[in-house]
């Protein structure tokens, strides 16, 4: 995580929290940094035949053994192959650990509360709900997404062959 | 960044110590509260088991307080003060009052559920706080037991709860006498074999012990140690019986209970004792010195966190990984003729020492198959009240232990079970009284061993059996021929929401999710046994561990798979001269088949079996054939790479559980490998090409 760039803009305001900023196609979205448990490069993944589309299969990482899920699939974008960009950003939901697969992800921000909007209503409905809040920083727009949607809480069924 | 994560986690260590903690105080708790419903329902009061249930709730309540857990400090706040009142004889309890402890009990273990899955821990409903404070208030005690009372000393008075004077005097009143034995002990008795031990199993022979209660007297010849143990008894014996156990003159025998209208007020000196309950301690059951403390036994028990144990696995998983490249580097330095008969040596006592370890650790994360079944009278009581039927469990355990992660899969499959067994197997007394049977039915959970890695539970009930005509009307199809294809129409999914409405007699709530516990999650079998207006019985063999296997590892397509060897038959070479292909139908390919020893196989393309029809074509050049009960299936794949040990980790997150794929392992490469697991395959063959067929 050294190349990592720390942004400071929201600084001023004590209750700012740190977010975790990654792309996935042209937008720009954010994780709590404290669900994040570890960012790596990808260097692909073991494909698991049956299981949903936008699951990219599973990785070892640090021992553990954690599914990984493309958001680009997940939020209806075409597949593009893995680039020198490309991370996985593993969060940690109750007591399951899931890497995403994002295009690249560079930075940490300190985000203050006053910078988080709901999510405008036609976004969310496009969305299913994996957008949280919406934060407008400077010029820039960076969806916080919710991460609990993104994974499925409830177990997904099962895909049958 | 790191430092926050850290506190996290922190954090979460605490709470799972804490989980542990409640969850096993529930259980206790859960238990007591059992006993003092069976004492309840026999007419008898249990003041053991409600003391005991109180000093639970209140180290419930303590250690919600401490991680702040507020909803659950509210329940055992209120539960705590309706068991203090009924421990203090103020309000005993009565059947509503055990009905709506239950409920609060039930109410603190979905909190407990909710932290654990980090979800929002809910309030608790306002309805059940409200029948908590009803029954916290304490009714005025009935005046009967006040006409007589215990002729004792006030300090020793002050010693007795209230349900304990209570006892003495309607033990009395019930034509036993309530007496008092003291007890001294010395180095001269002790030699005479008399110690507190001995003279407690001796007097408790003859005599129901209330209390005993140690006191303090002056040191003399006859008591070196100044000190003497107070026996308050309700016996039929006489006081020379009692004198000859107690080893004390029969003059030291004295009666308790003195004629209506004298000395001191039963209830008072407990209350005294314990103050005006503002502040409320947990009552101690007396003194350290009382020897009735039964606790030493449970000493020798260490309670350590799964994850833990699992850490220690992983550790050994990587040991064993640097173990197999070992061995690799080991042939390859044979196979450029080099001497390596002590390394070999070295290696494969390594080897078992390996084994033995990892045997070791497995053996901690076993737990007796009775904890896990000690769970269900819980279960079995719910559906008892809800459903007006008698019934009772009988478990057989033996001996059998499980792994921990195994044990915690199965329960929820056996919880299904035994509700279906009575929801839809069993009739109410009335309707059983006319089918000619006792009206209280019988659940019976066995277990055996049936062999080292497997056991085998049958959940019977002697109810009416399924009636296989409704079942079918249900499903709108054909009557179920047989037993295996009775259990295929009860998996069905969504059977459920149609059974509950028109099946009186059948039952299919939740199989399918039995069956995807048992089959799916745990590489089990399932079956069912029913016969009508006898009862049914449901067989489930499952592993007694998810662990490390021996595994071939083969290339299938691009990917490498691993494959338990316990399950493969026989590998085969596969002449695609000699593959025959049945019939096709609709433009679909036929069931390729090859002979072997006699026997016609099918052959399916494993990467087909995968990935469906957008693998691509490949020549199977080898097979690994495998049966699941007489059904063999030989898969196609390209080819068997080796076979080693392997660690097998069960792929636990919903997002990559798939039918037949038992776990992920690493073969040294640092990337997982999927295991593998064909027999489940076979099942889902054959449960698609059955759909297929009935489509």
């Amino acid at each position: 995580m050294s190349d990592l760039i720390v942004a400071d803009k929201g600084a001023a305001d004590p209750k700012s929290e740190l977010y975790v900023v990654f792309k996935v196609g042209d937008a720009e979205y954010a994780l709590p940094a404290d669900s994040v448990l570890q960012m790596e490069s990808f260097t692909g993944a073991t494909r698991v035949p049956g299981a949903s589309p936008f699951v990219a299969g599973i990785i070892q990482i640090r021992g553990r053994v954690v599914p990984v899920l493309d958001l680009r699939l997940r939020f209806g974008l075409p597949p593009i192959p893995p680039t020198l960009d490309t991370r996985v950003v593993v969060g940690q939901h109750a007591d399951r650990a899931v890497a995403l697969l994002a295009d690249s992800a560079r930075e940490v921000l300190k985000i203050a509360p006053a910078q988080v909007k709901p999510p405008p209503r036609l976004l969310d409905d496009a969305a299913s709900g994996f957008v949280k809040a919406v934060a407008q920083i400077g010029g820039r727009v960076v969806m916080i997404i919710d991460f609990g949607k993104v994974i499925g809480e409830e177990p997904l069924d099962v895909v049958q062959r | 960044m790191g430092e926050r994560v850290s506190e996290r986690i922190d954090l979460r260590g605490f709470l799972t110590a804490y989980l542990a903690e409640a969850d096993e105080h529930l259980a206790a708790a859960n238990d007591r509260a059992l006993s003092i419903d069976a004492s309840l329902k026999g007419g008898a009061a249990n003041p053991r088991a409600v003391r005991d249930l109180f000093r639970i709730v209140h180290t419930i309540k303590g250690l919600s307080a401490m991680v702040a857990v507020e909803p659950i400090v509210v329940v055992a706040h209120r539960l705590e003060s309706i068991l203090r009142a009924a421990d203090r004889g103020a309000s005993p309890l009565t059947p509503p009052a055990v009905e709506v402890i239950f409920e609060a009990l039930r109410a603190i273990e979905q909190r407990l559920r909710a932290l654990e899955k980090g979800a929002e821990v809910p309030a608790a409903a306002q309805s059940l706080i409200a029948r908590l404070d009803e029954h916290a208030r304490p009714t005025p005690l009935p005046s009967a037991p006040a006409e007589a009372t215990l002729d004792l000393p006030p300090a020793v008075l002050s010693k007795l709860a209230a349900f304990e004077c209570e006892q003495l005097v309607h033990g009395a009143a019930d034509g036993r006498r309530a007496v008092s034995a003291e007890f001294v002990p010395s180095p001269r008795k002790a030699a005479e074999g008399l110690t507190i031990n001995s003279v407690r199993e001796r007097v408790g022979s003859l005599a129901e012990i209330v209390k005993v209660i140690p006191v303090a007297i002056a040191p003399s010849e006859a008591a070196p140690g100044g000190l003497s143990f107070l026996f308050l008894l309700l016996t039929s014996a006489d006081d020379v019986e009692i004198a000859a156990a107690a080893g004390c003159d029969p003059g030291a025998v004295r009666p308790l209970v003195a004629p209506p209208g004298a000395v001191a007020p039963v209830a008072g000196g407990g209350e005294e004792r314990r103050g005006d309950g503002g502040e409320e301690r947990p009552p101690s059951d007396g003194d350290a010195l009382d020897p009735e403390v039964p606790e030493a036994h449970a000493r020798s028990v260490l309670r350590v966190d799964v994850g833990r144990v699992d850490e220690a696995m992983d550790r050994l998983s990587a040991l064993i990984v640097t173990r197999s490249r070992l061995a690799r580097a080991v042939s390859a330095l044979d196979a450029s003729s080099a001497v390596v008969r002590e390394l070999s040596i070295i290696v494969q006592e390594n080897a078992r020492q390996l084994r033995d370890l990892r045997a070791a650790l497995l053996r901690i994360r076993m737990v007796p198959f009775a904890e896990v079944l000690s769970r269900l009278p819980l279960i079995l009581h719910h559906v008892r009240r809800t459903s007006g039927k008698e019934v009772r469990l009988e478990t057989y355990a033996a001996e059998a232990e499980l792994d921990k992660a195994v044990a915690e899969r199965v329960f929820p499959a056996l919880v299904h079970l035994v509700r279906n067994a009575i929801d839809h197997g069993m009739g109410t007394p009335e309707e059983r009284a006319r089918e000619g049977k006792p009206p209280e039915g019988t659940v019976r959970i066995l277990c055996s061993a049936r062999s080292n890695r497997h056991l085998a539970i049958q959940v019977n009930d002697d109810g009416r059996g399924i009636d296989r005509q409704v079942l079918a009307r249900a499903i709108g199809g054909e009557v179920p021929a047989n037993d295996a294809a009775l259990l295929e129409v009860l998996c069905r999914p969504g059977l459920s929401t149609r059974a509950q409405a028109t099946l009186t007699s059948g039952r299919g709530m939740g199989m399918d999710i039995v069956r995807k516990i048992v089959v799916d999650q745990l590489g089990g079998d399932l079956s069912v046994h029913s016969s009508p207006g006898e009862g049914t019985t449901f067989t489930l063999h499952i592993p007694l561990t998810v662990s490390i296997l021996d595994a071939f590892t083969v290339q299938c397509g691009e990917q490498r798979f691993a494959i338990p060897v316990s399950i493969v038959e026989e590998i085969v070479e596969i002449d695609p001269r000699a593959v025959v292909r049945g019939p096709g139908r609709g433009g679909a390919e036929g069931t390729a088949l090859i002979e072997r020893r006699g026997e016609t196989i099918p052959l399916v393309d494993l990467a087909r079996v995968l990935d469906g029809a957008a693998a691509p074509r490949r020549e199977a050049l080898q097979a690994l054939v495998v049966r699941r009960g007489a059904e063999p299936v030989a898969f196609g794949l390209e080819r068997v790479l080796a076979q080693q040990e392997t660690v097998v980790r069960p792929l636990v997150d919903p997002l990559v559980q798939v039918p037949g794929i038992a776990g992920s392992t690493d073969l040294g490469d640092g990337r997982p490998t999927l295991v593998l697991d064909l027999v489940v395959m076979v099942a889902a063959l054959g449960r698609t090409l059955r759909g297929e067929r009935a489509a």
